[in-house]
């Protein structure tokens, strides 16, 4: 098996197979896609133009044995920040492909004809497959449709909205059962890109593929045992579902939901307080009884869960199914914190049923639930949905599926364009792109991540609430305004992890544990052969090459900045302001 | 003297019969710290890993004061 590129041209509908070039062949994930971008995409150009490309890769470890290894990352420039954006996701397309020894597949060109097209990739061959009939399909039924005609694949790709060039258009993926297409490569509307090259879903089939090994199966080993110890023995990552021990397996990452709340910075009704009295209703506990209570009651026929995994071969399992009270029935898999967040506590709704439809709604149609539920804040501060109501948000969402309500195109543009579109100056964006569940007020750290970060506002760049709210490696003062060098720190090492193919939720387990930090670069370095593939040089290096891009692409360091309101608006209950000078912010990246 | 108490996720197991997150009224002796309220219920100082006091992170060593909001938490983590 050899480690190939395969690029697919829609402009001339051909493709290529490359094996992978010598300066490629150390990387993955998102080091992949963002040398790729960095290489191939001019800066400046349109991001739903012509010089867009937009790039798939497996991690490094995606398809080996290594646990909790099989993500994917999508990389292109950002319709919705005009930067370079890597997104991760789990489901199934990292693993198929990592089992056809694809290394990324690079989609670019621009079509002049205006039909549709799948592309189904398989053993040494790629088909297209005119989908006209697929469009404009929502995606629960889509995956549906296309895993009867192709049974186990992988599928990703571009719902109606990044059909419609809409620029909060992710990236959806089917999960292991294929009973949901929520598994996104979410932020950044990297949708609308794939939508821009007229193709709607990847299909990617593994049959004869196989398991790619180790260069140094002994290395490689020895890392992976470290690590699965480590993940297996913390309290967060390990434990049993259905028992007390156990945080990710039995309340998913919405047992943040209360915490977050008791700390006073749970951004409630478009940021405007840190509390929320709702919060409790929609948390990972209170999924986790409905779960318990329906599967009492429905027995063989509930469909609720937690415990679950979204790809094959994640031992932490956090995913969850949300069930609906009356019938036991699956309403949407998974309800992650920040899409409880966001389309719940900040529009201070607190009906677990109505926000878990309303994530529903998001996974049929294809977009972000982030910058959707912030979308949805900037929609009540502009009177067009009353505030708190549930019922309402869901019948305005479902604007969405019609093609001439300019009020469903408008808030599938995220949130930064629904509020110019709107006029409402309060919108919590940075370069273009929507906070998510962390009120950088109170905890300073994730204010600086969100700031600097390359990718727009986002927490999983820079993850510092581990040690500031959760007490990882050895806890951190949220109040604290020196945080340049751990918000620094932990963009470096995200990085380095989203190029392996672990998931970042590893990063409780390796931050307490020694050994499991070790078994991450030993099972990539054994892995790749090398002897030492260290963690901050490489993640540096990501970093500074998607900088780089956005440098080009005209950001300064202004771009690197909250809205001013979090500066000027002391959030309650704690009455704190985002007080990190710009110099700290600036540090992050000077002082690389 | 009396205080609120509140336990999350698998530590509710020890407040039975009360709704997530509500606030349950203790009665404890003045200089109570925390770790004596843990050692009250029998929890296990591990899994008291994240403690709040009205908001602010504290540690099991904080003498309570009437009134207070001790919030606790066993090992959490998401994203
Ligand atoms: S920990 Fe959760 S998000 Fe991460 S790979 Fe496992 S199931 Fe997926």
């Amino acid at each position: 098996m050899i480690n190939e590129i395969i690029r697919i041209n829609v402009s001339e509908m051909s493709y290529t197979m490359e094996e992978i070039p010598e300066k490629y062949k150390y990387l993955g994930g998102r080091g992949l896609t963002s040398a790729i971008v960095a290489d191939e995409v001019d800066p400046k150009t349109d991001p739903l133009g012509p010089g867009n490309k937009i790039v798939f890769a497996p991690g490094i470890l995606s398809g080996t044995s290594a646990p909790s290894s099989g993500r994917l990352s999508v990389g292109a420039k950002s319709p919705m920040t005009g930067g370079i954006k890597e997104a991760n996701a789990g489901g199934l397309t990292a693993v198929r492909l990592a089992k056809l020894g694809i290394k990324a597949v690079i989609v670019e060109g621009f079509p002049e004809h205006k039909d549709w097209y799948h592309v189904l990739i398989s053993k040494d061959k790629i088909e297209f497959i005119k989908a006209n009939e697929h469009a404009n399909m929502g995606l629960y039924e889509l995956i549906e449709k296309l895993w009867k005609k192709h049974p186990k694949s992988g599928l990703c790709g571009a719902g109606i909205a990044g059909q419609r060039l809409l620029k909060n258009a992710g990236i959806f993926g089917n999960n292991p059962e294929n009973t949901d297409p929520g598994r996104y490569a979410g932020r950044g509307g990297l949708g609308a890109v794939l939508g821009s090259k007229r193709i709607i879903a990847i299909i990617t089939d593994d049959t004869g593929g196989e398991r790619p090994m180790p260069v140094n199966e002994e290395l490689f080993n020895t890392g992976r045992t470290k690590m699965v110890n480590a993940l297996n023995e913390h309290a967060i990552t390990g434990g049993k579902a259905g028992t007390d021990k156990g945080a990710l397996k039995n309340y998913g990452t919405n047992v943040l939901q209360n915490i977050i709340n008791e700390a006073g910075a749970l951004p409630t009704k478009n940021f405007r307080s840190g509390y929320f009295e709702g919060a409790k209703n929609i948390s990972g506990e209170a999924v986790h009884e409905l779960v318990d209570e329906t599967n009492e009651k429905f027995g063989d026929k509930a469909e609720g869960g937690y415990g679950h995994a979204c790809h094959p071969g994640c031992i932490i399992r956090c995913s969850n199914t949300v069930p609906d009270k009356n019938t036991g029935k699956a309403i949407v898999s998974p309800l992650e914190y920040e899409s409880a967040w966001a389309l719940g506590t900040n529009l201070i709704i607190d009906s677990l049923e109505h926000v878990a439809k309303l994530n529903r709604i998001c996974n049929d149609i294809g977009i972000d639930t982030i910058d959707a539920g912030n979308a949805l804040a900037v929609a009540m501060e502009a009177g067009k949905i009353p505030w708190g109501d549930g019922q309402a948000a869901i019948e305005f969402m479902k604007k969405g599926y019609d093609p001439n309500d300019e009020d469903g195109a408008t808030f599938m543009q995220g949130a930064n364009i629904a509020a110019k579109t709107w006029g409402i100056d309060r919108v919590a964006v940075v370069k273009g792109q929507a906070l998510p569940a962390y009120d950088p007020r109170p905890i300073r750290g994730i204010g600086v991540t969100y700031a600097t970060t390359t990718m727009g506002a986002d927490h999983t760049a820079g993850y510092t609430i581990a040690p500031e709210i959760l007490g990882s490696a050895g806890g951190a003062d949220p109040r604290e305004l020196n945080k340049a060098d751990l918000s620094r720190a932990f963009q470096s090492t995200t990085a380095y992890v989203d190029q392996s193919g672990y998931c970042l939720f590893i990063a409780f387990a390796i931050l307490d544990i020694a050994e499991g930090m070790e078994g991450l670069e030993e099972t990539v370095a054994g892995f790749l052969g090398k002897k030492k593939y260290d963690i901050t040089t490489v993640g540096n290096k990501i970093l500074k090459i998607e900088r780089e891009f956005n440098k080009k692409a005209g950001f300064t360091k202004d771009d690197d900045r909250l809205p001013k309101f979090f500066v000027d608006e002391k959030l309650p209950p704690h009455d704190v302001t985002f007080d990190v000078t710009n110099e700290e912010l600036d540090a992050v990246f000077d002082k690389m | 003297m009396k205080i609120n108490l509140k336990l999350y996720a698998t530590l509710r197991k020890y407040l039975p019969n009360t709704e997530i997150g509500e606030a349950v009224i203790i009665e404890v002796k003045q200089g109570s710290t925390i770790k004596d309220i843990i050692d009250k219920f029998t929890i296990e100082e591990e899994l008291a890993k994240i403690i709040f006091v009205n908001g602010i992170h504290e540690t099991l060593d904080y003498i309570l004061q009437e009134n207070d909001l001790p919030v606790i938490f066993p090992p959490i983590g998401g994203g």
